[in-house]
């Protein structure tokens, strides 16, 4: 389907972490109007599942009741996903990357892995911190469409 | 919104346990995973079945790292089947491939 102009379509997610499933179905309809491959758009929804996780536990400091917003844009080009909430942000630089080497003989809870899942299954990740929240964009771009490994 | 419980079943076989794996692993399923971690005895061989689950995030990433950690420590093994591609690449990302031999 060739796109005369960009489609969007928004969401409000309350309820916490469980409720992220509900932006994941919305995800993969966003990615499928995009013209994202089946194989891509587990990696879309796996994305947008782990924005809105974080944006349950860091953005709204697990407050089941808190809100998190959500924009999908399909533009000829592929698909924006846009999560904000009203959290005081993080600075994705300065994020301890994962390492499993170290997660396996350290006594320490295993954490880090949302926001490495994020960097990985994305074209391209901007996150904006704002006095009324932080917002982070994903993208996914049709030109770096390939088939399944 | 409730999220769905995991649930496992376990079969005892000489040559190691079988974990059948049913459901979401996410932090809904922490309560699940510290009776797997005190096994006793450790099996020499843990097979999980990830045939019948249909969605794994972070939390559950670090719930199987937890697992993988606690098997390391008491000189077992884990192996996987039944992940979807998806799943596949997610473990290689991760790296949980090193160490879990995937069928």
């Amino acid at each position: 389907m060739a796109l005369k102009a960009a489609l969007q379509a928004s969401l409000r997610l309350r309820g916490g972490s469980g409720s992220e499933k509900v932006a994941m179905a919305a995800a993969a309809a966003a990615g499928r109007l995009a013209g994202l491959s089946p194989y891509r758009l587990e990696d879309v929804q796996t994305a947008v599942a782990e924005a809105c996780l974080n944006a349950f536990e860091h953005g709204n400091a697990g407050h089941a009741g808190a809100t998190v917003y959500l924009d999908f844009i399909v533009h000829r080009g592929g698909l924006k996903v846009v999560v904000r909430d009203r959290g005081p942000g993080f600075q994705p630089a300065v994020r301890p990357r994962p390492d499993l080497r170290q997660q396996l003989v350290s006594p320490l809870p295993c954490r880090g892995w949302g926001w490495f899942l994020i960097e990985r299954l994305t074209d391209r990740v901007q996150v904006q911190v704002g006095n009324i929240g932080c917002t982070v964009v994903l993208y996914f771009n049709l030109k770096k469409e390939v088939a399944a490994p | 919104m409730e999220t769905i419980a995991l649930q496992v079943e376990q079969e005892w076989l000489p040559e190691g346990l079988i974990l059948t794996l049913v459901g979401e692993i996410t932090a809904a399923a922490a309560g699940v995973f510290p009776g797997l971690l005190d096994l006793d005895p450790w099996p020499a061989a843990i097979l999980l079945d990830f045939g019948a689950v249909d969605y794994i995030n972070s939390a559950g990433i670090a719930l199987l790292i937890n697992l993988l950690r606690q098997a390391r420590s008491r000189g077992g093994e884990l192996r996987a089947r039944g992940l979807s591609e998806h799943y596949r690449k997610i473990f290689r990302m991760v790296g949980l491939a090193e160490y879990i031999e995937i069928l």
